[in-house]
C-alpha cells in the first residue's frame, strides 16, 4: 500500500514536471548545446596548437624552419608580423606560442656563428609548455643539417651553402621524430561526462524547486492527512530526483554517444557510474529543497552551486591540469570522483574494477548526502 | 527628481536585504571568478611539470646520452626533472600523481648507443597528462635524433673520403659541440594576475543574472499590487520607471564595483587603469542592464521571465567568451562574440588587464556599448513603462 502510494506521488510530481514547456530546452537541449561548443572549442581530437613565426620572409633558412614547422604534427605555424605583433598576440591568448627568428638568421649560420632562435611562451600555459617542446623538436632537426653542413665544410673546405645541399641529401630521410599523438577518442571525449556530471548536478538542484513548492502550497502537508507515512512522502521524493537525474543523465550519455561518437566504456561500469551519480545529485538537491525557503531560491541558487562545484570537480577542466591543491579540493566535492570514474572508463579503458575507489567515494556521498537530506527532509514535512 | 531618488533608494535598500540578491551580485561571482583563476593562474602548479627519467643500466655512457638529450631539449623552467635508477619508484610516482610521466632507459640502452642504434626506451605517460606526454614523447625524439645525428655525420663524412681517427675525431667534436641553432627564451611577462580577466568575466554573467532577478521583481510587484498603490501617489509614472531603472542600474554597478574591489584586495588582481576600469564598468551595466530589462520586461510571467534570462545569460556568456580563458575562442565565434555587448565587454577588460592599456585604449568597446544601452534601453524603458502601468 505504502509501495503505491509512493508510486502516485511519483507519478504525479512527473507529470507536473512533465507540463512545464521550458523543460526540455533547459535540461537537454542547453546542455547538449554546451557540450557541442566546448568540445568543438576545446575538443582533444589533436588539433594542432597555433604558433606564430615572425621572420624575414626572403631568409632561405628562416624559410626552411617556418617549412619544418608547417610538417610538425603538434604546431600549427603562422606568419605574424613583428614580434611586438607576436608578443600581444601570445598574451591575449591567440597564439599559443611564437618563434622569433632574427634578421640575418641565414647569414649567422653560414658565417660559422649560431642562430639565437627566441621562443616567446605564456609561462603557466600548459599549452604554451607542450608548443614549446614541438618547436624544440623542430629546432633540433633543423640544427642537424647546420652540424652536418658544418662538419663536412671543416673536414673539405666546401662552402657552405654546397655543403649545407651535401649534408641535406643524407639527413633527408631524418625525421623530428616527434610522434604524431594519435588519439584515438573522440574529441568531445572529456567534454561529454564532463557536461553530463554538471548538468546532472544544475537540474537536480533546480528542479529541487518543486519539493519547495509542494511544501509552500501545502501539499505535503495534506498527503499527511491521510494515512501515507511521512517517511514514504520524503523517500518518493527523492525517488522522483533521482529519476529526473537519471533520465537526464542517460539522454546526455546517449547523445554524446551517438551524436559526439564518445566511447562511455562497458555497459555496466557506466551505468553503475550513471546510478552513483543520479544518486548523489538527486540527495544534494533534496538537502538543497530544505536549506530554501522559496522555489525562486532555489532556481537562483541552483546554477552557481553547480558551476562552482564542477568547476572544482573537474568539469570545467581537467583536474589533471590544475595544481596539486586544487586538485586535492575537487576530490572533496563528488563531481570530482564522477569525473574520475569517467575518465578512467574513457581514456584508461578501465572496468567496473578499475573505478572501484571513485565510485565507492561517489556512494559514500550518496549515503551521506541522503542521510542528511532524509532526516531534513523528514523534519520540514512534519513541521513546515 | 526626489520622487526617483527615493524610489531608487528604497527599491536598492529592499534588494540588499535579499538574500538571493545577494548570492547572486555578489557572493557566487566572487566565488567562481576565484576558482577560474586559482585554475588558469600563474599560480598554476601544473604547468611546472615533473617528469622522472630513469636510468635502469646507470652507466656513464648511459648517463651521458640522458644528459645530452635533456640539454638539446632545453625544456626551461617550465619541466623538472627526477633522475633516478629505480623504475619500481617512478611507477609509485607516477600512480601518485608526483610525477607526470617517466621515460626508462631500458638495460642494453648503452650497447646501443655506443651502436648508434635507437635506444631502447619505455614511457609511462597519460592522455589526461598531456605536457608530461610531450615531454616524455620529446625525450624520446631526442634520443632518436641524437643518434640519427651520429649516424648521418658518419655517412656525410665517409662519403666525403674521411676515415679512421680523423673521422672518429670529426664526429665527435660535432657531436659534443652546443646546439648551433638553439632556443633563446624570450617569455610574455605574467606579472598581471589573470583574475584581471576572469574576474570582470564573471561579473558580467551575474550582471544577466542580478538584472534578469531585479527587473522579475517589477514584475512580482505588478502582482502584489504595489504599482497600483503608488500610482496613486502625485508622481509621474516616468518617476516610477527612472527609479525602479535608476535601483536596477546600481545594484548591478555595486556588484561589478564590489567584485573589482574584492578581487584587487584579496587576490591583488589587476583590473587594469582604474578610470578606464570605472568607465568600463560604467558602460558595461548599462548595456547589459538594458539588453537584461528588455528581455525581462518583455516576458508576461514571472516564471517566463526568470527563464528568458537565464537563457539569454548562458547563451550570451557562451557566444561573448565569457566562460573560456582569452583567445580560446576559434575566429568565427571570435567575430561573432562582437554581436554581443559582453563580447565588447570583455575585449576592452582584456585590453585594459591584459595589454596595460588606458582609457584611450578602450573607446571604441565603451562607445560601442554606450550605442546598445541606448538603442536596446530605448525599447526596454517603453516596455518597462507599460510592464509598470499594466
Amino acid at each position: 500500500v505504502i509501495l503505491d502510494r509512493m508510486r502516485t506521488i511519483i507519478a504525479t510530481s512527473a507529470r507536473r514536471l512533465s507540463g512545464e514547456r521550458r523543460l526540455p530546452f533547459f535540461f537537454i537541449l542547453l546542455p547538449i548545446m554546451i557540450m557541442l561548443l566546448v568540445g568543438t572549442i576545446f575538443g582533444t581530437g589533436g588539433k594542432r596548437l597555433v604558433v606564430g613565426v615572425a621572420a624575414d620572409r626572403h631568409d632561405a633558412l628562416a624559410g626552411d624552419l617556418y617549412a619544418g614547422f608547417r610538417r610538425s604534427t603538434v604546431v600549427k605555424p603562422r606568419h605574424v608580423k613583428s614580434e611586438e605583433a607576436a608578443r600581444t598576440a601570445v598574451r591575449r591568448g591567440r597564439l599559443t606560442a611564437a618563434v622569433i627568428i632574427p634578421a640575418g638568421y641565414t647569414d649567422a649560420l653560414r658565417a660559422g656563428r649560431e642562430g639565437a632562435v627566441r621562443v616567446i611562451v605564456q609561462p603557466g600555459r600548459s599549452e604554451s609548455a607542450e608548443a614549446r617542446l614541438a618547436v624544440g623538436a623542430v629546432l633540433s632537426r633543423a640544427n642537424l643539417d647546420v652540424v652536418a653542413a658544418r662538419a663536412l665544410q671543416q673536414a673539405t673546405g666546401t662552402p657552405f651553402d654546397a655543403a649545407l645541399v651535401q649534408a641535406r641529401r643524407n639527413t633527408r630521410t631524418v625525421p623530428d621524430f616527434l610522434r604524431s599523438d594519435k588519439r584515438v577518442e573522440s574529441p568531445f571525449s572529456y567534454t561529454a561526462p564532463s557536461n553530463l556530471v554538471l548538468f546532472a548536478f544544475i537540474t537536480a538542484l533546480v528542479t529541487s524547486a518543486a519539493t519547495v513548492q509542494s511544501r509552500r502550497l501545502g501539499v505535503t502537508r495534506r498527503i499527511l492527512a491521510s494515512p501515507t507515512p511521512a517517511g514514504a512522502i520524503v523517500a518518493a521524493e527523492l525517488v522522483t530526483a533521482f529519476l529526473i537525474a537519471l533520465l537526464q543523465a542517460t539522454v546526455m550519455l546517449a547523445a554524446g554517444a551517438l551524436f559526439f561518437g564518445v566511447q562511455f566504456g562497458p555497459p555496466l561500469a557506466v551505468l553503475a557510474v550513471l546510478c552513483a551519480l543520479a544518486l548523489v545529485s538527486a540527495a544534494a538537491g533534496s538537502l538543497l529543497a530544505t536549506f530554501v525557503r522559496t522555489p525562486e531560491q532555489a532556481v537562483n541558487f541552483g546554477p552557481p552551486i553547480g558551476i562552482a562545484l564542477g568547476m572544482l570537480g573537474g568539469c570545467m577542466w581537467p583536474l589533471e591540469s590544475v595544481g596539486p591543491l586544487l586538485r586535492g579540493v575537487g576530490h572533496a566535492v563528488p563531481q570530482g570522483w564522477a569525473m574520475d570514474a569517467f575518465i578512467r572508463l574513457i581514456f584508461d579503458n578501465a572496468g567496473i574494477g578499475g573505478i572501484a575507489g571513485p565510485l565507492g567515494a561517489l556512494m559514500a556521498y550518496a549515503v551521506v548526502l541522503i542521510a542528511l537530506a532524509t532526516t531534513r527532509l523528514r523534519r520540514s514535512v512534519l513541521l513546515p | 527628481m526626489g520622487a526617483i531618488l527615493a524610489i531608487a533608494a528604497n527599491d536598492l535598500r529592499r534588494r540588499l536585504r535579499d538574500r538571493t540578491a545577494l548570492a547572486t551580485a555578489f557572493i557566487a561571482p566572487f566565488v567562481l571568478s576565484a576558482l577560474m583563476g586559482l585554475a588558469f593562474g600563474s599560480g598554476n602548479e601544473a604547468a611546472q611539470v615533473r617528469i622522472a627519467v630513469v636510468d635502469a643500466e646507470n652507466t656513464a655512457v648511459t648517463r651521458a646520452h640522458a644528459d645530452d638529450v635533456l640539454k638539446s631539449l632545453a625544456l626551461g623552467p617550465l619541466v623538472s626533472v627526477l633522475r633516478t635508477t629505480d623504475g619500481v619508484r617512478a611507477h609509485q610516482l607516477f600512480v601518485q600523481h608526483r610525477v607526470s610521466a617517466s621515460v626508462t632507459l631500458q638495460p642494453g640502452s648503452s650497447q646501443m648507443i655506443k651502436r648508434l642504434k635507437p635506444v631502447p626506451i619505455v614511457v609511462e605517460a597519460s592522455r589526461t597528462r598531456p605536457l608530461g606526454r610531450a615531454v616524455a614523447q620529446a625525450f624520446v625524439a631526442g634520443s632518436r635524433l641524437r643518434q640519427a645525428t651520429g649516424v648521418v655525420l658518419i655517412d656525410g663524412l665517409r662519403s666525403a673520403g674521411l676515415s679512421g681517427p680523423q673521422l672518429q675525431d670529426a664526429v665527435i667534436s660535432s657531436m659534443v659541440a652546443p646546439p648551433v641553432v638553439r632556443i633563446g627564451e624570450s617569455n610574455v611577462p605574467h606579472s598581471q594576475n589573470p583574475l584581471g580577466f576572469f574576474a570582470p568575466s564573471m561579473a558580467i554573467v551575474f550582471l544577466f543574472l542580478s538584472v534578469g532577478f531585479a527587473a522579475n521583481s517589477v514584475l512580482a510587484e505588478r502582482a502584489t499590487g504595489t504599482m497600483t498603490r503608488m500610482q496613486a501617489a502625485p508622481i509621474g509614472l516616468g518617476a516610477v520607471v527612472a527609479g525602479k531603472t535608476l535601483s536596477i542600474l546600481g545594484l548591478m554597478l555595486m556588484s561589478v564595483l564590489s567584485l573589482w574591489g574584492a578581487t584587487s584586495l584579496v587576490f591583488h588582481a589587476h583590473w587594469g587603469q582604474p578610470l578606464a576600469v570605472l568607465v568600463l564598468c560604467v558602460a558595461t551595466v548599462a548595456a547589459i542592464g538594458a539588453l537584461g530589462l528588455f528581455v525581462t520586461v518583455s516576458a508576461r510571467t514571472e516564471a517566463g521571465a526568470q527563464s528568458a534570462a537565464a537563457g539569454v545569460a548562458f547563451v550570451f556568456a557562451l557566444l561573448g567568451g565569457n566562460f573560456f580563458p582569452p583567445g580560446s575562442l576559434p575566429p568565427l565565434l571570435e567575430k561573432l562574440a562582437l554581436l554581443t555587448p559582453n563580447g565588447w565587454s570583455l575585449d576592452g577588460f582584456t585590453t585594459l588587464s591584459l595589454d596595460g592599456g588606458g582609457l584611450a585604449d578602450v573607446l571604441v568597446p565603451v562607445g560601442v556599448l554606450v550605442a546598445m544601452a541606448v538603442v536596446i534601453g530605448g525599447f526596454a524603458l517603453g516596455r518597462f513603462r507599460r510592464a509598470v502601468a499594466a
